[in-house]
């Protein structure tokens, strides 16, 4: 019997999936839809793919699970993507995805009007703004597309969008919106962009609910609550059932993202420090590419992932003394250096395929640990034990070669999609009024554990160390090889 | 002498043993080739056995040539094989133990470090031209007294691949210069004579062959090797000499300043010099034609890796080749430090290993395989700049082996070195420049630029060579950078090996 509904808005697709009272899920659903580029520096979706993939999806889960139990939805979804809308929530113009850079120019300008002094007074740090903040997105709106910023009522979030089709209701998240939002409200910052604060909707805690559904929806009956929601890292961390300081989640996908759990902490340099939320403040550290490098590494050799995967498990731990860092697209945290590259090093003519492989799962198990410690260091709290999700967790050598690198227990999620779930939290809190961050812990379930082999621990902190002063090494070769490439 | 009749040239190489019958104007008559075995009896211990390989390839061989003369007169024969080596003999010639190969055999790097610190590295260097390395035959015969003392006892006479055979055909116990100036510390460059007293400290009581020079013919074939080889009896042999010397020979590589670039299994680079320059980062030798010295230059690996490479991404060379030739040079801002088996000149560095820097997602195999192209390049550039550092010059630039076929590589090495390159029409290789050693020897007026023409001239692109100059100068970065990182791997790859 379904009991609450998650529904995540990826920026490759959208997933809801159906949940029992306990957490475990009933069924899932998943419906891609396509990133346009029109320009090197532009990526785009129509917001309504988004709507419709959500329709489909909980139409297909209604084909097979009776929805009339759920007792509310929950979304989540791809952060720093925007969609202007008019009044009725439809959308003006296609929505900027996170990983669209028209605003450079803008960027460039304000950052350096602003400098790091400005920055420090009104803005969420003192580090550069982004070409995915909504104030330069803002203005630059206004400036090309005047006619579509005229007619919005709102700048929104994916998550948001789809909360407003749901239930009329328009609103966000300080968490979700932590680039121009802390857990007191909107930043001053944002009046660098004339007219989008009165286009930001009202600001709610996540597990706060938005609003309910105005009519049936494919069994959902109308007046179940929809919780506000937040970000997809965010409900990864929900879903992962963190609780205690101290509690720390690894999440390889696309990307590698570690999070921490901190009861207080500061905010770490190297880190996303969130707004505290509900007596726990949450440090995040992601990179650029964790599952992608494996991806890279299979397409670029000829094989399947599977294969890699196979190979590697007949290579020693060290990847017989070959070092891969995994900074395939530069590097996020903790380095945060877009002229960074990847390397391989230690090559000789006996390392193999195996090796090699290995080499690839390793490079980022060292870059896993490194943001450990950044996070670590922001939350003051030492990680005891690991959670492990995301898509790369289904491998168990993988999951192994985590809990070796950082020398730390690891536990597996059951469930693959952790945001989903983290949604679903969310939409049980926005039920029942009760704590989010206990309920996760109740709702999430785990299906393996690794142990850290000591007998490998000395041998890993070394090449640790190597992996970390190779970085400094290569350093200057690498931002003269990225210039020179461009 | 005669100043007609055919030339036989045969040489014995790492692999396999190839021979040619050639005419007096040049013309190939006829091939012959037989692959043999390597043994590696231990991790860095690398051996030939003299009798089964050496002596068995020439037989099949020369007969082979033999049948292909069809009775027309034979004027000289020239032997050349893979040196320097350690071959223990008694006085009659007859090998000890296996053959202790070149450079590759690894095993006396305790005695290289015991003859540099007894003798100085500094005297060693001016007086030999060359560093103590695995190269050098001296510590290998240390080790041999050391290790082996009961077989170093029994050792009268030390021979190598080419000597073994003129010992054997004609009973003469000889040695070119050539060849002696690679026995590390036991030759003087500059008096070109046998360093007697560093010889006597080095293999007291042994005898050092005859001295002689590549084009001079040092005895007959003997009535007793005629009857197993079937050469006619009282045909001249020459002195012979290590292959790459041959080789050179054979694409005209002759004259002060020429250099040959050969593309094989590891790069290697011969340069012409009128009188010694010893450098610490080179091989400062004799040249096979008399009064002549050369510079040379060897990089660990080269066709090593980008088979390595071509094997990692499967598929065959042709089609990795063609999209390699389609990536823009600089391989979309790759670099790869090509030192997967460390490297010999000019780090002479064996923990030295290989790197790919500067990856990013867009880079597929293609990239890779033109950044190995690229890498090696680079790794002749730096022997090259050493080199002319020594006071070589490099007016000349000879391309030769396998890895000119296709053309993609030695336009690379063109562009990233900035110079044309002359390809040679014949690659028949070391033996061909036998038969000419031969020529030369037995009176014939030989002319090697007669016999073998240049097929073709790979001239630099200047866009391309200034993009590659910047490249270049992060590839130097790149190992000093990164030396340290790669000296901790390589000893973690030790000592993961498992114990002899």
């Amino acid at each position: 019997m379904a009991g609450y509904l998650g529904i995540d808005i990826g920026s490759t697709a959208t997933k809801a999936v159906a949940f029992a009272p306990d957490g475990t899920p009933i069924r899932g659903a998943s419906v891609d839809y396509a990133i346009s580029r029109p320009a090197a520096d532009r990526a785009e979706q129509d917001a309504r793919d988004w709507r419709n993939a959500a329709e489909e999806c909980v139409a297909e889960l209604a084909r097979h699970t009776d929805l009339g139990s759920v007792r509310g939805i929950g979304v989540t979804g791809q952060v720093d993507t925007h969609v202007l809308v008019d009044e009725a929530g439809e959308p003006t113009a296609p929505a900027l995805l996170w990983q669209d850079v028209r605003t450079s120019a803008v960027v460039e300008s304000l950052n350096a009007r602003l400098g790091p002094h400005g920055r420090a007074k009104g803005w969420a740090s003192s580090q550069p703004i982004d070409a995915s903040n909504p104030v330069p997105r803002a203005l630059w709106l206004a400036e090309h597309e005047p006619a579509a910023w005229r007619r919005a009522r709102w700048l929104l979030l994916p998550k948001d969008f789809i909360n407003g089709w749901l239930t009329g209701e328009f609103a966000s998240d300080p968490l979700a919106s932590f680039k121009i939002a802390n857990g007191a409200g909107y930043l001053p910052g944002i009046a660098e962009a004339p007219g989008l604060a009165e286009r930001l909707p009202s600001l709610y805690e996540p597990d706060h609910p938005v609003g309910r559904l105005r009519r049936d929806w494919h069994g959902v009956r109308a007046g179940t609550p929809v919780a506000t929601g937040t970000m997809d890292a965010y409900c990864d961390v929900l879903g992962s059932g963190l609780r205690q300081a101290g509690d720390t989640l690894v999440i390889l996908g696309t990307t590698a993202v570690v999070a921490t759990v901190g009861i207080g902490g500061t905010d770490g340099a190297d880190v996303v420090t969130f707004a505290p939320y509900r007596g726990r403040q949450v440090h995040a550290a992601p990179t650029q590419s964790g599952g992608d490098s494996l991806r890279w590494w299979a397409t670029a050799t000829g094989h399947e992932v599977a294969g890699v995967l196979g190979a590697a498990g007949t290579a020693e731990p060290g990847a017989g003394g070959v070092i891969f860092a995994p900074h395939l697209l530069g590097e996020r945290a903790p380095l945060w250096d877009t002229e960074v590259r990847a390397w391989f090093t230690g090559m000789h003519a006996s390392t193999g395929f195996a090796e090699l492989s290995r080499a690839v799962l390793e490079g980022v198990g060292y870059s896993v640990r490194e943001l450990l410690d950044a996070v670590e260091a922001a939350a003051g709290a030492r990680a005891e034990r690991l959670v492990i999700s995301g898509g790369g967790s289904r491998d168990p050598l993988w999951c192994q070669i985590i809990a070796d690198i950082t020398g730390r227990p690891a536990r597996r999620t059951r469930n693959t999609d952790t945001a989903v779930l983290g949604a679903a939290v969310l939409a049980a809190s926005a039920d029942t009024g009760t704590d989010p961050w206990a309920r996760a812990a109740e709702l999430t379930q785990y299906d393996a554990d690794y142990q850290p082999d000591r007998t490998v621990r000395t041998r890993y902190d070394q090449l640790y160390e190597l992996y970390r002063s190779s970085y400094h090494a290569l350093r200057e070769v690498h931002g003269r090889l990225a210039r020179l490439s461009s | 002498m005669s100043s007609a009749g055919l030339l036989l040239g045969i040489d014995i190489g790492t692999a396999s043993s190839k021979g040619v019958l050639v005419a007096a104007d040049g013309t190939v008559l006829a091939r012959a080739s037989r692959a043999h075995q390597t043994s590696y009896p231990h991790p860095g211990w690398v051996e030939h056995d003299a009798r089964t390989v050496w002596w068995q390839d020439f037989l099949e061989i020369t007969r082979e040539l033999v049948d292909a003369a069809e009775g027309r007169e034979l004027a000289g024969l020239a032997v050349s094989g893979i040196g320097p080596v350690l071959l223990p003999a008694t006085a009659a010639g007859e090998p000890l133990r296996p053959a202790i190969l070149y450079g590759v055999d690894t095993r006396a790097s305790a005695e290289i470090t015991e003859l540099t610190e007894e003798l100085g590295a500094e005297e060693i260097l001016r007086r030999g031209g060359t560093p103590l390395s695995s190269q050098a035959v001296g510590p290998k015969v240390r080790w041999l007294a050391k290790h082996e003392p009961e077989v170093f006892a029994r050792t009268e006479r030390l021979l190598m691949a080419s000597s073994y055979l003129v010992h054997q055909l004609t009973g003469e116990y000889v040695l070119d210069h050539h060849s002696a100036s690679q026995c590390d510390p036991m030759y003087d460059l500059h008096a070109r004579d046998w360093a007697a007293d560093w010889a006597r400290q080095v293999a007291p009581g042994i005898e050092l062959p005859r001295l002689a020079w590549p084009t001079e013919v040092v005895g007959a074939v003997t009535a007793e090797a005629a009857g197993e080889t079937g050469l006619p009896q009282g045909l001249p042999v020459t002195t012979g000499t290590v292959d790459a010397w041959a080789e050179a020979t054979s694409v005209g590589v002759t004259q002060p300043g020429e250099t040959m670039i050969m593309y094989g299994t590891t790069m290697f680079l011969i340069n012409v010099l009128t009188d010694p320059r010893p450098h610490p980062g080179l091989w400062t030798t004799c040249g096979a034609l008399p009064e002549t010295y050369s510079l040379a230059a060897g990089m660990a690996t080269s066709g090593a890796v980008t088979d390595w490479l071509r094997k990692l991404v499967g598929g065959e060379f042709g089609p990795l080749v063609e999209e390699a030739a389609r990536v823009p040079a600089g391989s979309r801002g790759l670099l790869l430090l090509p030192y997967f088996a460390g490297e010999r000149t000019p780090l002479f560095d064996p923990d030295a290993r290989g790197m790919l820097a500067g990856l990013t997602l867009g880079h597929g195999r293609a990239e890779l395989y033109r950044a190995a192209l690229e890498g090696i390049a680079y790794g002749v550039r730096h022997n090259l700049e050493v080199m002319r550092e020594a006071g070589g010059t490099a007016r000349r630039l000879v391309a030769v082996g396998g890895g000119t076929q296709g053309g993609l590589w030695t336009h690379i090495v063109s562009d990233v070195v900035g110079a044309a390159q002359e390809v040679p029409a014949e690659t028949v290789g070391a033996c061909y420049g036998d038969a000419a050693l031969a020529g030369i020897a037995v009176g014939m007026d030989v002319d090697v630029r007669a016999w073998n023409p240049v097929r073709r001239t790979v001239q630099p692109d200047p866009d391309r060579a200034a993009k590659y100059e910047t490249y270049y100068q992060h590839y130097r970065a790149l190992y000093p950078a990164s030396k340290d990182i790669a000296h901790f791997l390589a000893a973690e790859q030790r000592a993961a090996e498992p114990a002899d």
